[in-house]
């Protein structure tokens, strides 16, 4: 029994436009409407912090030192802005990678995953940009594929589509 | 786009969906407690319905109330309604409704409403005297009642759900944006307040983000809801007719 009742009450016509809400229509939107919840859904996991590491946490009593000063330095940063500071040690950017992985696993629908995927390949960018560092086993033509693809995505944040095209650029000059 | 180092485990994870039907044949057994169970819920989510039929019918709120108890006692529980639901027969609530006319016929003949109350009631519900629907509007017939009641419910689980989505998402601005532009107007009549106020009011940079949250909750709802009358109904061909039926129920002009 619930206690509040939003159509308690209504008219049938008001009863009869709630309900066509559920008409199918706006197809004209669809596509514009798919790329903002894309973006919705990528800037709501960029503004997040990483979640505790489930390892690192078990291992506290022994850690307790070292592990307090890491959480300590980037406890609270969110993920768009360890992916934009060069200062972000490699570890970090893999930590983001493990956890875009862990969201894509998780995802319930194809958005979902390929917002984790972005959220995945801009750690390997940053990696690959601020520390020359691969972090990924993917080859060098199909990691700079990934990041130009990603680089034209309309619903990706301005500032992640230039780190994506100069991974891209830096991956093509890769020996 | 498609290396990401996962594994085959990621697929789409739909969760175990209970249709309406298969919890009544979930009843349809000799198990008493599992049978009682499953009617006490049918009458959680169907007392309204039945309760709005019984006051148009000119009933009073006291009287409705113990005739509620009464048929889910007397025909759902007592005479096993839904040991003997059929779903190729058609929907539930056409079932429980025919069930429901025969039954005030049969109170109507034998006794007061009060006198059919059972002892301790059948389940203990906190039935609260609903509004009734726009009583003072002429042509509105109990059955009208009842279907508005059953639907008005429905849409009540669907925005509850849309509404639960967004906000659990960190998107409450979208069902803010929802709110303000589409659900208010129909709620509380008017106009629906102009693109740039709802922006102002909710923060947003621009009409356009404001009018793609719109379609983006509008979509989810039309999900939501196509997922509940799916629950109805027993294949996915039949989902838009019903959709369209129960639509054609409410936009009856004597249905109000």
């Amino acid at each position: 029994m619930k206690d509040e009742s939003i159509s308690a009450g209504l008219t049938s016509d008001q009863l009869a436009r709630l309900w066509s809400i559920g008409a199918d229509g706006d197809q004209e939107h669809d596509a514009a409407d798919a790329d903002q919840t894309r973006r919705d859904l990528l800037l709501d996991h960029l503004a997040r912090s990483l979640p505790p590491d489930q390892a690192l946490l078990e291992l506290l009593p022994e850690m307790l030192g070292r592990l307090s000063q890491q959480l300590r330095l980037f406890s609270g940063e969110s993920l768009h802005a360890l992916l934009a500071d060069p200062r972000v040690d490699v570890w970090v950017l893999e930590r983001i990678k493990d956890h875009a992985k862990e969201l894509g696993t998780a995802a319930q629908n194809e958005m979902e995953r390929e917002v984790a995927l972005a959220l995945y390949f801009a750690a390997i960018a940053a990696a690959l940009l601020h520390h020359r560092a691969k972090i990924s086993q993917h080859p060098e033509p199909q990691l700079e594929e990934s990041f130009r693809t990603l680089s034209r995505r309309p619903w990706i944040p301005a500032d992640l589509r230039q780190l994506f095209t100069a991974a891209a650029a830096r991956s093509s000059k890769q020996p | 786009m498609r290396h990401m180092d996962r594994t085959d485990s990621g697929g789409p994870q739909d969760g175990f969906q209970t249709t309406q039907w298969s919890v009544i044949r979930a009843a349809q057994t000799d198990d008493q407690t599992r049978r009682r169970m499953v009617v006490g819920n049918l009458m959680e989510r169907y007392w309204k319905p039945v309760y709005s039929y019984l006051r148009y019918k000119g009933y009073d709120n006291e009287a409705a109330k113990d005739l509620t108890q009464g048929f889910f006692a007397e025909i759902v529980w007592g005479r096993a309604l839904v040991q003997h639901a059929d779903q190729s027969k058609g929907r539930f609530r056409t079932l429980l409704l025919t069930a429901l006319r025969r039954y005030v016929v049969s109170v109507h003949r034998q006794e007061t409403a009060r006198k059919r109350r059972p002892a301790a009631g059948f389940v203990d519900l906190k039935m609260e005297e609903l509004p009734l629907l726009d009583a003072t509007q002429a042509g509105v017939s109990a059955d009208d009642a009842f279907y508005r009641t059953w639907a008005a419910e429905l849409l009540n689980d669907v925005l509850a759900q849309v509404k639960a989505e967004f906000c659990l998402t960190g998107r409450e601005r979208h069902w803010r944006v929802f709110e303000a532009r589409v659900l208010a107007p129909i709620l509380h009549g008017g106009e629906a307040p102009p693109l740039e106020e709802v922006c102002r009011d909710c923060g947003i940079a621009d009409d356009v983000k404001a009018s793609n949250m719109v379609v983006t909750v509008k979509r989810r709802f039309q999900a939501v809801l196509r997922r509940c009358l799916h629950d109805l109904v027993p294949s996915e061909d039949e989902v838009e007719a019903e959709f369209c039926e129960v639509l054609n129920i409410l936009s009856q002009p004597g249905a109000g």
